[in-house]
C-alpha cells in the first residue's frame, strides 16, 4: 500500500533534508557519539563481568546487558537536543548475538532461562540511535577469552583466538576497514588504485568484488543480509522486509550470489547459464526498490557498511550458508534446539484497525507516539524504563518485569492484526549443496516464506536451482548445521561540506578495535594490491584518506562497577 | 389440479399453450413442404444448398451455426462408474500393448548422442550438472585452500 504524499513534500523529506549541512552533520555526529559510548559501555560490562571479575558471583546475562545498554542510550539521548527535534530515540535495540545467532536476538527480562557466554564464544553487539531521523548504527564482534593471566599487574588473555572464528573476524574486519577507505575515495577519485580507476569510479560491483575476494582468501562466505547501503533520513534499513524503500541504493548479498559463485567455480563453460540469470523485474511499480549493483558512490551521501561473514573452513563439503528464522515453537521438539521469542517489533503504518482490547489500544497509542518508524522492544513501554543506573538496579528490573505482563496481551492483538511486525531471530546455518541437489522439488520456485525479511526482488534464494525459501527452510530443518558468524557494521558520511573528509560515525579504533585473533590465512586474490593500497592511504595522515572518527563520551568508571552488583 | 369449472383455473395459460402448440404444428408442416431458402440454413452448414462462392471461407474448422446431428437411437442403459473405469483401464492396456509392439519394431534405434542429450536438457539440468561437478572436484580436494605464510593477526593482547 502506498501513502499519498504531495510531490513537493516528498522532495523536502527525501531530498532537501538529506543534503548535508552543519546542522545535519551535527545531528549525525551526536548520534554517532552516543552509539560509540553505548558500545564502549556494553563492552566494558562484558569485560568486567566475564574477563576481569573474580570467579565468584554470577556474570551479567544477555537479558540484563540488553536492557542496561538500552537504558544507557536513552539516558544519554535525554541530555542532547532537548526540545530541539521532534524525534530522537533508539534506532535499533541493543542486540547481543552469540556464535550462530545472526539477527534480532535481544531477549526480554522475562524470557525463559538466562543466556550467558562461555569462553571461546564470539559475541556480536549491535545498537543504533537516531536524532531527528538521522541514524547511526554499529555492530562489533568480540571474543570471550578463557580466564586471563597477569602480566605487569594487568590481566590479559593468554593467547589469541585461532580457527574458523578467527578467520571470519579477520575477513570482516579487513573488509569493513577497506570499504571505509574505498567510500572515502569517492571524495578524491584521483587517489583510487589503478585497478579500480580502470573500472571507472566506485561502482556497486566494485564493492561486491572486493568484499567477495577478501572473503574468499579467508575461506569465508559473506552472509545473506550483508549490505553496504545508502542511509537517508528515517531510511536506515530498519524496516527491511516490511516496507519497500523506494530508490534503494546499495549492494546486498543473498544466497543467489553464493549460487553464482559456485557455478563460476565449475570447470566447464557456463556462460549460457549465467547469461539468462540477469532477467530481473525492471518495469514494476516500485522497481527502484530492487537493489542492483549498477550505481556509483557519490560524495555527500551517508552509507552503512554492514558485513557479516562465516567461515566454511570446518566443512569438507561444498555448501551454502543461509539464515534460518526461529519462532517460539520450532525449537520445542525432542531435539531440544535453541528457542526464544522474538522481541523486537516495528510498526507497520500502512495498516489501520479498530482494536478490541483497551490495553492494546493504549499500547498502540504509545507506540505511535514514541517509536515512529523505528523498532522497539516491549520493555521500552514500561514506566520504569530507562533504568536509572544510580539507583537500585535489581528492584527496577523487577518493576519492568511486572509492567511487561500487562502489555503482553495487547502486544499479541497488535501482532495478530498486523499493526506491528516482529523481527524474527535468525540463526546462521550451513547446508550441504548435495542435499539441495538430491532433494525433489516438484513445485519449483513457487512459494514465498512471508516470515523471512528479504528485500524486494530477493524472494527466491536460489533462482538458478529454482529453490524457494520455503523449500530451503524445510531442507534446513533436516540437514542444516549451525555456523558461528561475525558482524562488523559502521556508518560513515562522505562529507563534502567542509574540507572533504570521511566521518566515521561509529566503530573504528575509538570504540571497537578488533579482539586478539590469529588466522592462518592471508589476503590474496585479484584485488589484493588495491586493498593494500587503500590500507596504506588510510594510514597516511597527510596525503591519504582523511578519516575522522567520532569519539565516545568519557565513561564514568564507577557506573559500570555499580552495575556489576546486579544480583 | 384445478377442476374444469374451478374459479381459479389458469385459463390464459392453458389457452396460450394450446395456441402456441397449434402454431408450431403449422410451422413444422409448412417447413416440410417448402424448400430451404438461402437464409434458412447457414451458408456453411453441411446441408447448405447455396452455391459455393469464391469469397467463401475455406477454413477447416468453421462455425456452421448448426447444432450437432441428433443421435437417433434412444437408450435407457446408463454407464456405471465401475464399467467406465474398466473401459478406461482396458483402453490403457491396449495402448500400452500397441506401444510395446511399436518399440520392438524400432529396436534398431540409435543411442542418443551427447549433443542430443545436451539439447534435450533444460537450464535447470545444466545448472545441476555444473553443481555436481563442483561437488566432485571438491571431493578430489581441488578447492582446498591451505594455510599461507605467516597468516594474519589482529588486535593486541588485551581484553
Amino acid at each position: 500500500m502506498e501513502l499519498a504524499v504531495r510531490q513537493e513534500d516528498a522532495d523536502v523529506l527525501l531530498k532537501e533534508k538529506n543534503v548535508l549541512n552543519e546542522s545535519v552533520l551535527d545531528k549525525y555526529r551526536t548520534g554517532g557519539q552516543i552509539v560509540q559510548t553505548g558500545l564502549k559501555y556494553i563492552i566494558s560490562l562484558i569485560n568486567e563481568s566475564y574477563h576481569l571479575a573474580s570467579s565468584n558471583g554470577q556474570p551479567i546475562s544477555v537479558q540484563e546487558l540488553c536492557i542496561l545498554g538500552d537504558s544507557f542510550l536513552i539516558n544519554l539521548l535525554s541530555k542532547v537536543y532537548t526540545n530541539q527535534v521532534r524525534e530522537k530515540g533508539i534506532a535499533s535495540p541493543t542486540t547481543i548475538e552469540v556464535n550462530e545467532l545472526a539477527n534480532g536476538f535481544s531477549p526480554e527480562l522475562d524470557d525463559e532461562g538466562s543466556f550467558f557466554f562461555t569462553a571461546g564464544d564470539i559475541v556480536t553487539i549491535s545498537l543504533g540511535v537516531q536524532i531527528d531521523g538521522y541514524t547511526s548504527q554499529v555492530s562489533h564482534t568480540l571474543v570471550i577469552y578463557p580466564p586471563g593471566i597477569e602480566i605487569n599487574n594487568e590481566i590479559k588473555p593468554e593467547g589469541p583466538l585461532l580457527g574458523s572464528k578467527a578467520d571470519a573476524i579477520c575477513a570482516s574486519h579487513i573488509a569493513t576497514e577497506t570499504l571505509v577507505g574505498l567510500l572515502g575515495l569517492a571524495l578524491t577519485p584521483e587517489k583510487l588504485p589503478e585497478q579500480i580507476k580502470n573500472e571507472g569510479g566506485i561502482h556497486g560491483s566494485t564493492i561486491r568484488n572486493i568484499v567477495d575476494s577478501i572473503a574468499e582468501s579467508y575461506s569465508c562466505i559473506v552472509l545473506p543480509g550483508s549490505k553496504v547501503r545508502r542511509v537517508r533520513r528515517f531510511l536506515a534499513g530498519q524496516s527491511e522486509g516490511i516496507v519497500a524503500e523506494r530508490d534503494f541504493k546499495g549492494v546486498v548479498w543473498d544466497e543467489s550470489h553464493q549460487e553464482e559463485r559456485l557455478l563460476k567455480k565449475a570447470p566447464t563453460s557456463q556462460e549460457l547459464i549465467l547469461a539468462d540469470n540477469k532477467v530481473k523485474p525492471t518495469s514494476t511499480n516500485n522497481s527502484t526498490a530492487i537493489p542492483t549493483d549498477e550505481f556509483i558512490v557519490l560524495p555527500g551521501e551517508v552509507y552503512q557498511i554492514d558485513i557479516r561473514m562465516s567461515s566454511i573452513a570446518d566443512f569438507n563439503e561444498v555448501g551454502l550458508i543461509t539464515l534460518e528464522e526461529i519462532d517460539q515453537f520450532s525449537g520445542k521438539n525432542n531435539r531440544q534446539e535453541f528457542n526464544s521469542k522474538s522481541t523486537i517489533h516495528i510498526r507497520d503504518f500502512a495498516i489501520n484497525h479498530q482494536l478490541k482490547l483497551r490495553t492494546s489500544r493504549k499500547l498502540l497509542t504509545e507506540i505511535d507516539k514514541n517509536f515512529s518508524v523505528y523498532p522497539f522492544k516491549l520493555s521500552y513501554t514500561s514506566n520504569h524504563f530507562p533504568i536509572n543506573l544510580d539507583k537500585d538496579i535489581p528492584e527496577q528490573v523487577e518493576n519492568i518485569k511486572q509492567d511487561l505482563k500487562t502489555f503482553k496481551l495487547g502486544l499479541s492483538e497488535l501482532n495478530n492484526r498486523h499493526l506491528i511486525k516482529s523481527r524474527p531471530i535468525q540463526l546462521t546455518k550451513f547446508i550441504p549443496l548435495e542435499q539441495i541437489l538430491i532433494s525433489s522439488n516438484p513445485t519449483g520456485k513457487h512459494g514465498i516464506d512471508l516470515n523471512k525479511p528479504v528485500l524486494p526482488g530477493m524472494e527466491i534464494p536460489l533462482p538458478q536451482l529454482g529453490i524457494s525459501s520455503l523449500k530451503l527452510k524445510s531442507l534446513l530443518n533436516k540437514h542444516g548445521k549451525s555456523v558461528p558468524n561475525v558482524r562488523e557494521s559502521t556508518t560513515v558520511i562522505i562529507n563534502n561540506v567542509s574540507n572533504g573528509e570521511i566521518i566515521r560515525l561509529t566503530g573504528g579504533s575509538k570504540s571497537s578495535s578488533p579482539s586478539w585473533v590469529h588466522s592462518q590465512y592471508q589476503l590474496k586474490g585479484a584485488y589484493v594490491e588495491s586493498i593494500n593500497q587503500i590500507g596504506q592511504l588510510l594510514q597516511d595522515k597527510r596525503f591519504g584518506i582523511k578519516v575522522k572518527e567520532c569519539y565516545p563520551f568519557k565513561l564514568n568508571k564507577d557506573k559500570s562497577v555499580e552495575t556489576m552488583q546486579l544480583d | 389440479m384445478a377442476s374444469k369449472n374451478s374459479i381459479n383455473k389458469p385459463k390464459n395459460k392453458i389457452n396460450s399453450a394450446s395456441h402456441a402448440k397449434s402454431l408450431a404444428k403449422k410451422r413444422a408442416a409448412r417447413s416440410k413442404i417448402l424448400p430451404n431458402t438461402r437464409s434458412s440454413i447457414g451458408r456453411y452448414a453441411d446441408k447448405a444448398v447455396t452455391a459455393v462462392r469464391p469469397t467463401d471461407s475455406k477454413a477447416i474448422a468453421l462455425y456452421t451455426g448448426e447444432s450437432p446431428a441428433p443421435i437417433s437411437k434412444m437408450t435407457k442403459n446408463t454407464l456405471s462408474n465401475k464399467r467406465a473405469k474398466k473401459i478406461a483401464r482396458n483402453q490403457k492396456y491396449v495402448d500400452q500393448r500397441k506401444q510395446a509392439e511399436n518399440k520392438e519394431e524400432d529396436a534398431s534405434m540409435e543411442i542418443e548422442t551427447k549433443e542430443q542429450l545436451e539439447e534435450r536438457q533444460t537450464n535447470l539440468d545444466k545448472v545441476k550438472t555444473l553443481l555436481w561437478s563442483v561437488i566432485e572436484q571438491n571431493a578430489r580436494g581441488e578447492y582446498k585452500s591451505s594455510a599461507d605464510g605467516e597468516g594474519t593477526t589482529l588486535g593486541i593482547q588485551a581484553f
